[in-house]
């Protein structure tokens, strides 16, 4: 018979095993892989802290942990990158971008990510949700905590708004989609 | 273009649609990290849950930095004479999906649990005073920012207003969105005074 410590360890790996490659893919998509990695750790750490509370689907809820463990550790980032403007006067070091087109090819992938960046960031990332995390309209509702229904009505809009911002950067495909502040 | 075509230009567009999975044995390691590091330790006081004693290693990492606790799109700093507690978010999991109900229990699991009024809002940033501390350390002013709302799609943050005093907890340095935290009232004070008295 088990011990509860080690019951409470193999929930964990049941969990993580489900999670662990959704979150990966999740944070190595938007972040540099040192940073993917450390938030990958942090948001461990809470799924273990919060065993308790795994809902049945365990992939949205660990990606929402996921994506504010990142947003804090941009935010402490930028933090580190004021106070070396205001002490060394110094630029911060930037992160590459793992979205950026490579040597400037700019193909059709290049293109949707460009119009992605021009869309307000929460219908950009919603669609970024949708299609590279592969998140059904359930976990979507169940991440954002709103109703399948209205998931639905916001990928509409976010979907009809990336038309528009195709069809604005398709007449001129060559005129530089990724420059300063599309970001 | 249909609603399949856009999808399969956007899949197309994916960064990264082949990241090679995690070897087992870093897996391992990380299951590994993840049990010993918040396992109980020796010089923490006692706590009704074990897993509550230890910080998540962000805390440890941000050192001096500030402290961060972001409530949907904000972030709340809870400032202390220059050396700062690190939190951080919890997601907006849902009232519907994801959301245990809340018990004394769940409540007590929290790091960090106190009653703070709003004093001033401006520029984004909002300032309350600490008037109770129920767990945790906690200064006598702590800040909230409106920080990347484009980060956090939705969630259900708080909307913190002006003289209100606010009932606030953050569990591992993470205020969550399941009712823990709200308007000072009658029923979730019950609740606060059941989980720390």
């Amino acid at each position: 018979m088990r011990t509860a410590p080690d019951q409470r360890r193999a929930d964990l790996e049941r969990v993580v095993r489900a999670v662990v490659e959704p979150v990966r893919r999740h944070l190595h998509r938007r972040t540099d892989p040192a940073t993917a990695d450390d938030v990958l750790g942090e948001t461990l750490l809470v799924l273990w802290r919060r065993l308790d509370d795994v809902p049945a689907d365990p992939v949205p809820w660990a990606i929402g942990i996921a994506r504010l463990q990142l947003a804090n550790a941009e935010r402490g980032r930028r933090r580190q990158g004021r106070l070396a403007l205001r002490f060394g006067g110094s630029e911060p070091t930037s992160v590459p971008d793992p979205t950026e087109p490579v040597a400037g090819r700019l193909d059709d992938a290049a293109v949707v990510r460009a119009a992605l960046d021009r869309l307000r960031p929460a219908d950009a990332e919603l669609l970024r949700l949708a299609t590279w995390d592969e998140l059904t309209t359930a976990q979507l509702a169940q991440l954002l905590g709103i109703t399948p229904n209205a998931v639905a009505i916001r990928l509409h809009r976010a979907r009809g708004r990336l038309r528009e911002e195709l069809g604005r950067a398709e007449p001129r495909p060559d005129t530089g989609l990724r420059g300063e502040g599309t970001r | 273009m249909t609603d399949d075509d856009l999808d399969r230009r956007l899949r197309a567009a994916d960064p990264l649609p082949d990241l090679p999975a995690l070897r087992p044995d870093r897996l391992d390691q990380l299951l590994e990290d993840t049990v010993t590091s918040t396992a109980p330790t020796s010089t923490a006081p006692t706590s009704s849950t074990p897993d509550t004693h230890r910080r998540p290693r962000a805390l440890l990492l941000a050192g001096a930095a500030a402290a961060v606790v972001a409530v949907g799109g904000g972030a709340l700093w809870l400032t202390a004479g220059g050396d700062p507690t690190v939190l951080t978010a919890q997601p907006g999991g849902g009232p519907a999906a994801s959301c245990a109900a809340l018990t004394p229990e769940t409540l007590a699991r929290s790091d960090v649990a106190f009653a703070a009024r709003v004093t001033g809002i401006a520029g984004g940033t909002v300032t309350l005073e600490t008037t109770e501390r129920f767990a945790g350390d906690v200064a006598d002013t702590v800040e909230v920012v409106q920080g990347d709302a484009g980060d956090v799609v939705d969630g259900a943050p708080l909307e913190l207003q002006q003289g209100t005093t606010y009932l606030l907890t953050a569990d591992g340095g993470t205020i969550g969105s399941c009712g823990g935290s709200g308007v000072d009232s009658p029923e979730l004070r019950a609740l606060f005074e059941a989980a720390f008295g």
